[in-house]
């Protein structure tokens, strides 16, 4: 049986920070489950929960919840074991039609978040000379397609960022690792999803194969497995013992499309990404696509 | 004096940070190969004079400053207004950030990724229009390993060149049913300004209160060592005006430097483990060696 474990989470409403949260509230350890709105959002997870589970206020683009956060989980459990950085969204929309300001959101919280909530963490966690980062990519974070410049770029950069201070903080015993999982039926491609203003308005030129990306994404994503694998996945990182890997695909399309990238060239892999007969990513872009082409 | 025979249609390029390194020989070799040029720069009355020497009628220095949406637009229609078109941007400055993740703080970051990310965005979405009128051009970014590979000290730095790559993967797949191509230059290490005129350390550092001070010294001055020994990116910049006259379908990416070459098959062989046991066990002088032999000489202190 493993040590209880004081572990902060963020992006707890839904999704995976909410299996994980929960998952490790039923085994045993003391979990900070943080949220931006706990009063509307708390309740959900907070449900049947003992109370070794806590529900926190904490935006990841404002620093001085963050430091609130961990300032009141020292006062009350004199540590902090484990970081699980999940709060993120997903921006669609070409590169083309990518405003300033949509681009710069979406790194606040994909990619800055992360990086603020680890700076909060890290001073205790190198003088325990013990802790783990454990930060929520995906299958997007290392590899990308039409109308995901945005948010796979947003990933990709939170990969090269753990991937350097893995090694930043190894000499002190903190352990940094990316949980890569694939698309899983959860908010972040529904109501969690944002799409460019350009989109919204009806002003894009790439309006037809994006609509038909989303449409056929959400009808995929309707049909895969729900968030508690991941949650479960989660929860044995914080427990396990042993030296932990960098990256941690979760999943079989994590496994088939990562095992694509890795053994292809670019070239293969475009090919590849161009002529997938699918319903979803990246199918549906690119037979729409190809429709609009030979129409025009 | 023009000794150049022309040989190939007279391409309309537009660069960005061409007062230095790439985006300077990248001008000059452009122009020797008779292309037309706007090398735009922050300060063209500074560093104009030095690129255009000798190519009068072929290069045009203006300013631009990729920080800004304006200076992109401006550049873009100062280019349409000379030649009628824009068959290539070359998206080359950039900045780099040194320090420990732990320690950069936000408006370092903002203005790292408004440089390195956003900013090539904004001059890419200013040519755009252009090149979709004319269902032609090219969009060539210089990247490089840090594209490809992190470590320590390079944490913000590779990560605002991780999105990039990422960013133009994308915008690759989004262009291509309109006859635009993307690509990138994977470049190694070589001798250009950006170790030297273009690096930024973080308050801490800068202040020498960061608990990373010591191994982020080696590593900068290391880097500087190394800099001033590889050659000079001449190369560099012929690889990029081969790529504009190219008439066939670029290449995602055009790796240039024999380093790429080495370290490229290694990261995508390898397993993430093997990869960081050789990196950590690397004792080069600059990236990274010159950080773990500090850490080596210098570890934690080990609590009691």
């Amino acid at each position: 049986m493993a040590t209880p474990q004081v572990v902060i989470l963020t992006g707890t409403s839904s999704g995976f920070g909410a299996a994980a949260a929960r998952e490790l509230t039923v085994r045993g350890h003391t979990v900070i489950a943080t949220m931006r709105d706990p009063d509307q959002d708390g309740p959900t997870i907070s449900q049947s929960m003992g109370d070794n589970l806590e529900v926190h206020r904490l935006d990841v683009t404002d620093r001085a919840s963050i430091d609130a956060v961990v300032a009141t989980t020292l006062e009350r459990h004199g540590r902090v074991d484990a970081l699980v950085n999940n709060a993120a969204y997903l921006l669609l929309g070409a590169v083309e039609d990518l405003a300033e300001d949509e681009l710069a959101s979406q790194l606040d919280t994909n990619v800055i978040g992360p990086v603020r909530t680890a700076q909060a963490v890290l001073p205790t966690m190198r003088e325990q000379r013990q802790g783990k980062i454990i930060n929520i990519s995906s299958v997007a974070g290392r590899m990308t397609g039409p109308a995901f410049g945005a948010y796979c770029g947003s990933k990709w950069a939170l990969e090269a960022m753990s991937e350097a201070l893995r090694f930043e903080v190894s000499p002190w015993g903190v352990e940094v690792v990316l949980v890569e999982p694939g698309t899983q039926h959860t908010g972040a491609q529904f109501d969690n999803m944002s799409l460019v203003r350009a989109l919204r308005e009806g002003n894009s030129p790439y309006e037809a194969p994006c609509n038909a990306l989303i449409a056929g994404h959400q009808k995929y994503a309707a049909n895969r497995p729900g968030p508690r694998t991941v949650g479960s996945t989660i929860a044995d990182l914080v427990e396990t013992v042993d030296p932990l890997p960098l990256r941690l695909p979760i999943g079989d399309e994590a496994a088939l499309i990562l095992g694509m990238r890795a053994r292809m060239s670019d070239e293969e892999f475009e090919e590849a990404l161009q002529t997938m007969d699918n319903d979803g990513f990246p199918g549906a872009y690119f037979k729409a696509a190809r429709q609009e082409n030979h129409a025009s | 004096m023009d000794e150049v025979v022309e040989q190939l249609p007279s391409q309309v390029v537009v660069i960005t940070g061409a007062s230095r390194g790439v985006g300077f020989e990248t001008a000059r070799e452009l122009a020797y190969r008779g292309h037309q040029v706007i090398a735009t720069m922050r300060n063209p009355d500074r560093d104009g004079p030095a690129v255009i020497a000798g190519y009068e009628n072929r290069i045009q220095a203006i300013r631009c400053d990729i920080g800004e949406r304006d200076s992109t637009e401006a550049a873009a229609v100062f280019a349409l207004e000379r030649h009628g078109r824009i068959d290539a941007l070359v998206n080359n400055a950039a900045l780099l950030l040194i320090g420990a993740i732990e320690e950069v703080v936000d408006d370092e970051m903002h203005d790292l990724f408004n440089t390195n990310l956003t900013g090539q965005m904004r001059m890419t979405q200013a040519v755009l229009p252009a090149m979709r009128e004319q269902k032609s051009g090219k969009i060539i970014t210089v990247s490089s390993l840090a594209g490809k590979i992190s470590g320590p000290a390079f944490g913000p730095y590779c990560a605002s060149k991780w999105a990039l790559e990422g960013l133009m993967e994308s915008l690759r797949y989004e262009l291509a049913p309109l006859g635009i191509e993307v690509s990138l230059i994977l470049m190694g290490a070589y001798r250009t300004q950006i170790q030297f005129k273009s690096t930024f350390l973080t308050k801490k550092l800068q202040d020498g209160v960061s608990a990373y001070q010591a191994p982020c010294e080696a590593f900068v001055k290391g880097e500087q060592v190394r800099a001033n020994l590889n050659p000079g990116v001449r190369t560099v910049a012929c690889n990029i005006a081969d790529a504009i006259e190219f008439p066939d379908p670029l290449a995602p990416h055009i790796p240039v430097g024999f380093d790429v070459h080495r370290v490229m098959p290694l990261r995508q062989r390898m397993t993430h483990d093997e990869f960081e046991a050789m990196i950590s066990s690397m004792r080069n002088e600059g990236f990274p060696g010159s950080w773990f032999g500090t850490i080596e000489a210098n570890p934690p202190v080990p609590i009691s």
